[in-house]
Order: C-alpha cells, then structure tokens, then sequence
C-alpha cells in the first residue's frame, strides 16, 4: 500500500504544476461559464422544442453535470492520456518495474491519478457553477445536497471510466497513441448515440450517464406541457428569435437503478483494468531487444590503431534550410507505423473518390486527425526525448532549426490535402485551394505556438479534437479549412490569427536560447 | 583559440548559485574540469555552450562576447550534454544526419564523415540499429560522434567517460590528444582518472567555486607533504575515516593500509608522494582547510 500514494500524488503533482494545467483550469472556469447559459444569453445548451429551464440551483446544476460529464470526459481522456509512457521516458516506470509492486496496484495508482486531475478540473467547474447560480438566478437558495448529487452520480463515475480507460488502452497499444485516441473517440461517441431510448437498466450502455437526466426533464417538460413539441436538443444550440419559453424544474430523483448502472460501469472498468494487469508489460520494454543486440564489438587489435580516419573528411558547411526540412520530413515519416501509411493511403483514395463536398468537410480533417501527433511533436519532440540541447547549440537556432519544424509541418498539412488540392485546381476552384492552404498554416502556427508554450503536445491534441468533433457535427465557426463556405472575412481572420500565433511562437522560442 | 571567463556567475535563485565568480582563460589544449558532483561543471559548461547565460560576467570567445553573439560560438562548437535523449526510431548514422543538419552540414562530405566517425567510435556494427535498442555505452559514443560532426573548434564534452569500458576510455582519450593541438577542448568529470591521463590543464571546482587551475603537476604540489599513509586495524577503519579525510584504503587480512591527508603526521604513518587524487580530494573534501 506504501506504494500508491507517492506515485499518484507525484503524478497529479507534476501536473498541476505544469503550464498546461493553468491553462486547462482557464477553459474549465470558462466552460462551466458556457456550459449553462445565463439568463441573458443567445445560445442554449439544453432545450426541450422551445423551452429551457428557469435559471435556479437545479436547472445549473443537472445541466452543467450533464454538459461536464460530456466535455470533461472528451478532453480529459487527451489531457491524461499517456502517462505510463511518460514513466517509461522519464525512466522512473523502469524503477517500478523492479520493485515488488504489482501490475495492479501500479495501473491503479495510475487510474488514481489521472481521475484525482479530472477531478479537481471538475470540482472547479463546480465552484464556478455556484458562483453563477448565486449571480444570475432570481432565487439564490442552494440546497447543497440536490445540487451536488448530479455531479457524483453523473460526472464522477463518467470521469473515474475515462480515468480507467485512458490507462486500458495505454496498456493495450503502448506506443500508438493514434490508435488509443480513436478507441476513445469511438467508445465515446458510440455509447453517447447508441444508447437506446426508454427504461433504464442496470446494464445500460450509457457511460456518460446523461441519459437518464435528460429523460428524467424531458418526462418534466412533458407532464407539465402534455401537448407541446418537446423534442430534446443537447448541444451549443444558436440563438432562436423568440425568447426561449421557461419550465421551473425540480431536481430528479436518482433511481435505484440508475445508481447501480453507475456504479456497474465503475466496477466493469476496475475489471477490464484487472485484465489489463496481466498483459501489463512492466517496462520491460528493453527486454524484447536484447535478442536482436548481437554485440560484435570490433577486433580490439584492430582499435589500438588510431588512424581517425574522419579527421580527412571535412563535411562541407552549407547551412541550406532545405536540406534541413527534406531530413525533418524523414523524421516525420519514421514516425509513422505501417498501418498509419495504410490509413494515408486510404483517405488519399478517399479524397479522390468521394464527392468533393465530402471530401473536404470529413476526409480532410480526419486524415489530417491521423497525423495529429506529427504537429503536436513538431516542436515538442525535443523536449519529450531529452535532446532540445542539440537544437539549442546548433548554428541559427531559429532562423534554420525551428523554421525549418515549421515549414516541415506545413509540408505535411498540405501534403496530406493533396488530391483534394489537386481536385479543387481541376475545377479551378482557387477559392478553396487558399482557404485549405490557410487552414494549414493555421493549425501549424496553433500546434507551434502551444508547444512553445508548454513543451508539450498533449495541449494542441487537445484543442484538435474538440474542434474535430465540431467540425464533424458542422459547426461554421470553428471551421478553419473553408469547407463551409468561408467568407472572406474568416480567411482573413484566420490568416492574422495565423501571423499573430506564429509571432508569438517565435518570440516565446527566443528566450529559450537565452 | 582563445575562450575566456572573466567572473561569471550563474544564480539559480535567490540563495542558490550554480556558480559563483568564475574565472578562466583557456587556449588550444586539453582542459579537464574537475570537481564532486553538484560542484557547478554542467552549469559551467552550458554557459560555455550557449544554452544557458550567465547572470554576470561575460564569456568571451576570441575576443567575441558570446553572450551577445551566440552564433560565432555555435558556428564552431561542438558540444556533448551530460544527459540527453535520442529518437528511438533512427539509426545512428540517420541521427548523426539530422544534428549534422541541424548544425549546418550536408551533402556527401557529411556522409562520408558520418561513416568514418562511426567506424572510429566503434558503431560500425550497429549501423542498421534503432538507437531505441542501443546500450548506454553505445548511445554515449553516439553523442560524442555528434560532438564532433562539424570538426569543432571549441569541443565541449561534459562527463564523456561515462558508460565507455577501460578499452574505449583508452580510445577516447587518444582521440582527443590528436584532436586537440589547435582546438580547445573542455571536458568534465568527477573521477579524476579520466581526466589524469588526457587533460593537459586540470580545474578544479568545489561549491560552485574555481579552486584551483594549473597543469596536474602544479596542482599535484598543492598537496605535496600532506599525503600519508598507514595500517590500522580493520575495526579502527570506521572511527578513523570520521576523524581524518581518507583519500583510499587497501584492506589485507587483519590490517588496512589508509591513505590520509592531513596536516601533520599521525604516529605510525609515513609520507608518501602526493598524487592528483590526493589533491583533488585535498582541494574539495576539506572544508578546514583554508584555501590560497
Ligand atoms: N536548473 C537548476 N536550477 C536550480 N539549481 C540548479 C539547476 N541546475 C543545477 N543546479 C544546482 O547547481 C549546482 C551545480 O550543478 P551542476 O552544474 O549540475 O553540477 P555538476 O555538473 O558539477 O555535478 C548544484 O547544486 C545543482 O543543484
Ligand atoms: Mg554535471
């Protein structure tokens, strides 16, 4: 037992001293600010056809534990995932792995950690929700209990799975974080829409929890208004002209049943991470080489020569930047797994395939999802491996090393659109060609300047993934490739904000070398 | 070649300095830094190597503040950090391309150096293996290619011996004795072996502080007539090694030969010649000592 409470709080430590964590606590203050709309507001989040909830402790309440059970457990799985590996690099997951802890209470410890992080995002989300229902309702009473118990029967357990999961599938695919990240995105969009309408069961495929909730108001909506159109809607809901009606909810009562499906998924998980255990592979890592390492070391007769032979070949100073960014490029695409090249080839046939309408709203920002980890790294690699030292003393730090990052990164993006380029040029629709080029530069100079800031990638990962989700349910305004028919004036928005992140970038790597 | 430290400072923070008015010239030849771990080497030799800046005090490379201009010292350095990391999915001689490139080199020159380095630093063998699957010993050599890719200058080695068997020490530092003629070469340790037999000038450092700067022989003398030797009885070894500053000790059957220092004889003892080791650990295991 000695040993899970200094490798947990080490971990949530660490994290909540990083530049990152700041940042992540910023957008939660922001996100329980948005998640339930004050009464003045021009979006909804929750609705049933025309009505919403009276601004009260309850209404803040279900929907902010409903909205944070969603959005936390989205971008909390990224925020956390990868910590084993992160024991591996930093060399401490080896030290582990010769003391006489087990697998289990190692990958718990882990769990620990990460769900103690998501937590505490959550508790200050909390907070955050007590301050706005104390600001803005009519009647500022707050019954403590009602008001908490949303958040640990809904959030809670959903964030205590993502915790699980998020070390699951580290076990499972150690150094595929792509394949971890669409596993996720898969689990959590398949039990969020698959999960069927009607009575609650103990065995519910609902992890988020959200079902139950929503049903519970709409019966509500439904019995106070018995004929009017309820049809629910979840979401950033934009304005609609006519003030939206209000129905005075009271807090639903938390079944038997419900209680248990939550606290089944709870125990399903710690399971499925028993299971993990045994195929855990202890940082053992080495171990699998070793085989290969036939060490022939050269003749010792022949090294007592000193001939130093190298001393003859001078190697010319060229100082190009293109031979930098074609050996970046190299690095890039030994980055790469095989399966990674198939799935670059399939959405290249894709591309070419499918109508171009298609092609550039999904393939586009799928195939350029895929690569993700390529730009988080662009800048960040560096400091993941240890050998920014290397960077930082070569010759022109920024004006050749850390540029040529860059333009090798925007190579990639607009590599990846080629056919769609190519596509878009046949139809001499230039329009398209530069929205998607800008779209480009704009994820680079984001993924670049993020790194800069917080030498981690996990950040822009992040950010890419919320803005893929809105981009695949088609939101306009995160749409910064133009496939829904940008204005202008969103380019060029799009290109200043571009400019102004890589500036910053670039000013922020200046003290690096200093 | 000419570097020169004239009083730098390195402060951590507010009560914490890595290094405290230091002050050195150095020109072409082999210096070794010497000093216990914690002393203030890295902290030096960063600075040295651009990656990090002094708080005061200005680094001078002939003649030019390299604190202003960075690049002339990158341009011509060659530098070897005490821990670094690689990318796990290249090769050495691909990872030898890319800080190659990073440092400006190219075309079939680099090539060609790449291969003759690998081959001088044993790596040959292993030219097709991943550096994710390569020992310490072997990543070490690795880093000191890449030192060398641009045929420095001014070469920067901060604890190279670590990880090299007695063999490849023994390479090593024969390539640095050919190496070093018309370049200045700065290399760090805690074991004053390694630098024994390569160092042409020895520093030693203690807390932060330059403590002493000369060649080994100048530097030996500081300890000279302070260096004894005598047997004690096994039991004894633990009190007297409280009592008096041990440099080794050599256990036989009953009875253990101690090499001590101290300022006056301790009956039983005699005088012995005073070596490197006896200065060194004269130089920084002795606080009492007042140190001219
Ligand atoms: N980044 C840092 N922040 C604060 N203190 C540091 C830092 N780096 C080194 N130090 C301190 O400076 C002193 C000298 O360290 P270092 O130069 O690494 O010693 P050496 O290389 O001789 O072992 C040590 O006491 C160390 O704790
Ligand atoms: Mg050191």
């Amino acid at each position: 037992m000695q040993f899970r409470n200094p490798i947990s709080t080490g971990n949530y430590i660490r994290h909540i001293r990083s530049y990152a964590f700041l940042i992540t606590m910023a957008v939660s203050i922001y996100g329980a600010f948005t998640f339930v709309p004050t009464p003045d507001a021009s979006y909804a989040t929750l609705r049933f056809g025309a009505y919403t909830g009276v601004y009260n402790a309850v209404w803040v309440s279900h929907v902010s534990a409903t909205m944070l059970s969603v959005f936390l457990s989205l971008v909390g799985f990224f925020l956390v995932q990868g910590s084993i590996k992160k024991d591996a690099d930093l060399g401490i997951g080896q030290l582990m792995g010769a003391t006489v802890m087990s697998n289990t209470r190692y990958l718990f410890s882990k769990v620990c950690s990460n769900f103690l992080l998501l937590a505490t995002i959550a508790v200050i989300a909390i907070g955050m929700s007590v301050v706005l229902t104390v600001l803005y309702s009519d009647d500022p009473t707050i019954t403590l209990h009602t008001f908490i118990l949303p958040y640990l029967m809904i959030t809670i357990p959903s964030l205590f799975c993502v915790a699980v999961f998020s070390i699951f599938f580290e076990v499972l695919f150690f150094e595929q974080r792509i394949v971890q990240y669409i596993l996720f995105f898969g689990l959590f969009l398949g039990t969020l829409l698959y999960t069927p309408e009607g009575q609650t069961n103990l065995l519910s495929t609902d992890m988020l929890g959200v079902h139950y909730i929503t049903q519970m108001l709409e019966q509500q909506v439904q019995t106070q208004l018995p004929n009017a159109d309820t049809l629910m809607n979840i979401g950033f809901i934009a304005a609609i002209e006519e003030p939206d009606a209000m129905i005075s909810f009271s807090a639903i009562p938390f079944s038997l049943l419900f209680v248990g499906s939550r606290v089944l998924w709870m125990l399903l998980c710690c399971a499925l991470l028993i299971g993990g255990s045994f195929i855990f592979h202890r940082f053992s890592l080495q171990s699998k080489y070793d085989e290969n390492e036939v060490v022939v070391e050269e003749d010792t007769e022949e090294s007592a020569q000193f001939g130093h032979s190298f001393l003859q070949h001078r190697a010319a100073q060229m100082g190009g930047l293109f031979s930098l960014i074609i050996i970046e490029l190299k690095l890039l695409y030994k980055q790469n797994s095989y399966w990674q090249h198939l799935a670059v080839i399939a959405g290249f046939i894709f591309m070419f395939r499918s109508s171009l309408d298609i092609a550039h709203t999904y393939v586009l920002p799928l195939l350029w999802a895929l690569q993700l980890t390529k730009w988080s790294g662009l800048v960040t690699r560096e400091y993941t491996y240890n050998n920014h030292c290397f960077s930082s003393t070569a010759y022109l730090p920024i004006q050749r090393v850390f540029m040529a990052k860059v333009l090798a990164g925007l190579a990639v993006a607009i590599g990846l659109a080629l056919p769609l380029l190519l596509r878009y040029g046949i139809a001499a629709n230039f329009e398209a060609i530069i929205n998607i080029s800008i779209g480009g530069v704009a994820m680079v100079s984001c993924a670049v300047l993020l790194g800069t800031l917080t030498k981690s990638g996990k950040l822009f990962e992040v950010l890419f993934i919320v803005i893929l989700y809105a981009n695949l349910n088609q939101i306009a305004f995160v749409d910064y490739f133009g496939a829904m028919h940008a204005t202008m004036q969103h380019t060029i928005m799009l290109l200043v904000m571009s400019v102004v992140m890589m500036a910053l970038a670039i000013y922020r790597k200046t003290f690096d070398y200093e | 070649m000419n570097l020169e430290l004239d009083t730098i400072t390195k402060k951590y923070n507010a009560n914490k300095y890595g290094v405290h008015d230091f002050s050195l010239e150095i020109n072409a030849g082999i210096l070794g830094l010497l000093g216990p771990n914690g002393a203030g080497k890295s902290t030096v030799l960063k600075m040295i190597a651009t990656l990090s800046k002094p708080s005061s005090g200005s680094i001078k490379l002939n003649g030019k503040d390299i604190r202003k201009h960075p690049n002339v010292m990158r341009k011509t350095l060659g530098y070897l950090p005490q821990d670094f990391g690689v990318y796990p999915e290249l090769t050495p001689p691909e990872f030898l391309a890319y800080i190659g490139a990073m440092k400006g080199l190219g075309g079939k020159a680099l090539t060609l150096r790449v291969d003759a380095l690998l081959e001088e630093l044993n790596l040959s063998t292993h030219r097709k293996t991943p550096l994710g699957q390569v020992s310490g010993g072997m990543k070490q050599r690795v880093g000191i290619a890449q030192a060398l890719l641009n045929d420095p200058e001014v070469l920067i080695l901060d604890e190279p011996t670590v990880g090299l068997d007695p063999e490849e020490r023994l390479r090593f530092g024969a390539l640095l004795s050919d190496l070093a003629y018309d370049k200045i070469v700065l290399l760090s340790s805690h074991i004053v072996s390694d630098i024994e037999s390569i160092a042409d000038q020895v520093a030693i450092m203690n807390q932060g502080n330059l403590v002493a700067y000369g060649a080994q022989e100048e530097i030996t003398t500081l300890a000279a007539g302070k260096v004894f030797e005598t047997m004690i009885a096994k039991q004894a070894v633990t009190d007297f090694k409280k009592q008096h500053t041990v440099v080794s000790s050599y256990r036989s059957d009953a009875s253990c030969k101690v090499r001590y220092i101290a300022d006056k004889l301790i009956e039983n003892s005699q005088a012995v010649t005073a070596s490197l080791e006896d200065a060194f650990i004269y130089l920084t295991k002795q606080p009492s000592y007042a140190i001219s």
